[in-house]
């Protein structure tokens, strides 16, 4: 088989040598995070649905937030980062300009999720008052230890200097080459670090002037409602932070990979820039039932995320062409006849196409979480987890790891350990997602809540309109189980790849697009005006909620005292309380 | 007639097994037919079972499209 | 059996112009299909399916 992956190409690995270095470190970075959330995901799959409870149900929050921030900050991001220096690398066809600078971000990054990472998972040792028990989106006044918030943001700073690693080599090549057009994969890159660069102001506001020195005392109090909105202003372009790699790899590897080429490379570019033009002013759309923002504004995020919509309907057209015009150029024929000549063998291509095709399903479920009054039936059920499994926890996460099947070899010049297992791992995560996000929307619809240890109440039950909870708890669980094994499969044919033998000349050059970038308006390229109308979109978006939010509870807040989020002295302080209550009470009933 | 692959077998096999389980649901929310859960598993699982079989030894499938082989990584 | 650029089974080069994707355009409207269909079953598992919200 391994003369038939000669291609005589060199790879990435032999054209660059020190980033193929720096995107492996990334890389498994970000698959040790998802092998560790994985972890905890299985656990509250079958704690929550009362099949196996491992742990307390105090603890519960403990692993909710280690599975939240490992998949959608580390794994996610660290997978992006690597991805990114590879595509910036490969497309400006030269090396970084100074590898210790690359690697200083990369080492930022691991500090600060190191830290997070420590504080959080303090939450299972009593014997310390480190806990960070708040969920991913941290709302006060639930308070963390400061070192969450700290790691927090030196992982942050890690991705801004990542951003300005990228901005410095496309500036450098710019400087050799001063009319020529951006490579796509350059000007993915750079549109999505400049969304970045938008949406991380409100989490840094949150982070560095509020919650991190009310964590350690300086303030009593902060306004919940402030940082709510700071992290919303942040939480909505994050979630396109994690899905443009996986657009990146659509656009720009899936086509080769299919047998084809790119449909059109300036549609390719109008998404990215939509995406940062609108993905910040929409983050309201997760507040639709907190008090204390007018419903007006309500609206006018609701409009915004609608148009959200076009962009990803955009990549869906472009990303089918492309592998239709593969299919045919296998040899494919017939309106859907052609679907058959695809390479359904390679798990890099199926992988990417079942999650593509989870995507569709999980753009339904988003438009009803999107839409204001249809939002509230479901806001804060099990849907809603439901919903991101489908998006970020299938479409980028299976592409990420479908992609890697095909990344993987460019930058170990070694082959895959067994393709068939891999076949078998995308399976397996499509049909365990299917399962498990099938019941969490079903169970959302009958009310059943999120973030929850245990969704049973005594003197209540939840009416399932057909079947049964218990029913849809062992589906859950089964779907939750088999997305366990599906990423220990991933993890271990990756880890069993760096026995294969070593290779050369299997490097696979990716296909031109059919339409260049030549069709497109330079404008396209105008990196500093979109950034500009980027910046605009979001004052008009969030000035005057933001203003009318502080205006009511002021900068420091109305007055909420902090929860910090740790078990044993909230009982060291309960129980001297209710012990002064019963001797009052005592007291007066004789 | 050349049968389906074992690749083509598995993943068309799985992604009719997510529709097919996703049809009791849609039966079950909008038409409020109230599907009996292990009834329903064992006939999913047989159509899926049957159509697996039935790929594998070539009583169903489509003509290969040329070419058959793989491509590498 | 050596892959190439534009993919180790290519049959036949497809360009620009004689390329038609019609087999994305029939996908599309299935899955625009599929959208409005669940669209008409949100309304009834959503409303119908529910009391009255209250909102003050």
């Amino acid at each position: 088989m391994s003369e038939q992956l000669e291609s005589g190409a060199p790879t990435f690995l032999d054209k660059f040598p020190d980033e193929a270095a720096v995107v492996r470190a990334a890389l498994w970075s970000s698959f040790i995070a998802l092998a560790l959330g994985a972890v905890f995901g299985l656990i509250q799959a079958l704690h929550r649905t009362d099949v196996l409870r491992l742990i307390d149900s105090t603890d519960y929050y403990t692993v909710l937030t280690a599975h939240g921030v490992l998949m959608v900050v580390s794994f996610t991001i660290f997978f992006l980062v690597g991805l990114f220096t590879w595509a910036t690398v490969r497309s400006f066809d030269r090396g970084v300009e100074s590898i210790r600078y690359t690697w200083t971000w990369y080492g930022l990054m691991v500090a600060g999720t190191l830290m997070a990472v420590v504080a959080i998972l303090g939450g299972f040792v009593p014997q310390t008052d480190i806990s960070a028990d708040v969920l991913f989106t941290f709302y006060a006044p639930m308070q963390a230890h400061p070192l969450f918030y700290g790691g927090l943001a030196i992982f942050v700073i890690g991705t801004w200097l990542a951003g300005a690693d990228y901005i410095w080599t496309w500036r450098a090549w710019a400087a050799e080459n001063p009319d020529e057009r951006i490579p796509l994969q350059g000007f993915m890159v750079l549109t999505t670090m400049l969304m970045w660069y938008v949406a991380t102001i409100g989490i840094a506001i949150a982070v560095v002037a509020f919650l991190l020195p009310w964590s350690l005392g300086l303030f009593d109090q902060i306004n919940p409602l402030l940082t709510r909105t700071l992290f919303w202003f942040w939480g909505h372009p994050v979630v396109y932070f994690w899905l443009m790699p996986a657009y990146l790899l659509w656009y720009t590897v899936l086509p080769t990979i299919a047998g084809g080429r790119l449909f059109s490379d300036p549609l390719g570019r109008v998404v990215f820039v939509l995406f940062l033009l609108l993905s910040t002013p929409v983050g309201i759309h997760h507040q639709y039932v907190d008090p204390g923002i007018a419903e007006g504004f309500k609206t006018i995020a609701m409009t915004n995320t609608m148009f959200l919509l076009l962009p990803s309907l955009l990549t869906a057209f472009t990303v089918v062409a492309s592998v239709e015009h593969g299919a045919r150029q296998r040899g494919g024929t017939g309106l859907l006849g052609w679907l058959r000549a695809l390479p359904w063998r390679n798990p890099a291509f199926t992988g990417m196409m079942l999650a593509g095709l989870m995507f569709a399903a999980g753009g339904f479920s988003g438009m009803i979480n999107a839409g204001m009054n249809i939002n509230y039936l479901v806001h804060n059920t099990i849907w809603v987890p439901g919903h991101f499994h489908l998006t970020v926890g299938t479409a980028v996460a299976l592409t990420l790891m479908a992609a890697t099947y095909w990344l993987w070899p460019q930058l170990t010049n070694r082959r895959l350990y067994s393709r068939p297992i891999g076949l078998a791992q995308v399976v397996i995560w499509f049909v365990g997602m299917g399962l498990m996000s099938n019941a969490m929307h079903v169970q959302g619809l009958f009310g059943i809540p999120r973030r929850t240890a245990e969704p049973q109440y005594e003197g209540f039950d939840f009416v399932a309109s057909f079947g049964s909870v218990s029913e849809l708890n062992l589906q859950l669980a089964i779907g939750g189980t088999l997305l366990f094994i599906s990423t220990m499969l991933f993890v271990t044919n990756i880890a069993l790849s760096a026995g294969t033998p070593k290779l050369s000349g299997i490097g696979q050059p990716l296909s031109e697009p059919l339409s260049t970038v030549d069709d497109s308006p330079e404008i396209l390229d105008n990196l500093k005006l979109w950034f500009g109308i980027a910046l605009v979109l979001v004052v008009l978006a969030y000035a005057l909620p933001l203003a009318s939010i502080i205006d009511r509870g002021g900068l420091l807040g109305p007055g909420v005292d902090p929860v910090p989020m740790i078990v044993e002295p909230v009982a060291a302080t309960i129980e001297p309380t209710l012990g002064r209550l019963a001797a009052a009470v005592g007291s007066v009933v004789p | 007639m050349r049968r389906t692959t074992q690749g083509g077998i598995l993943v068309g096999c799985g992604v009719l097994f997510v529709i097919v389980w996703e049809i009791r649901s849609a039966l079950g929310l909008l038409a409020g037919v109230d599907t009996n859960p292990q009834l329903y598993m064992l006939l999913t699982l047989a159509v899926v079972g049957l159509t697996a079989v039935a790929l594998a030894i070539g009583l169903i499938g489509l003509r290969p499209e040329p070419p058959a082989d793989e491509d590498a990584q | 059996m050596v892959p190439t650029m534009s993919g180790e089974n290519t049959v036949r080069e497809i360009g620009h112009d004689e390329f038609d994707p019609k087999g994305t355009l029939v996908l599309i409207l299935v899955y625009f299909g599929v959208l409005s269909v669940m669209w008409v079953f949100m309304y009834f598992v959503e409303f119908l399916g529910n009391d009255l919200t209250v909102l003050v």
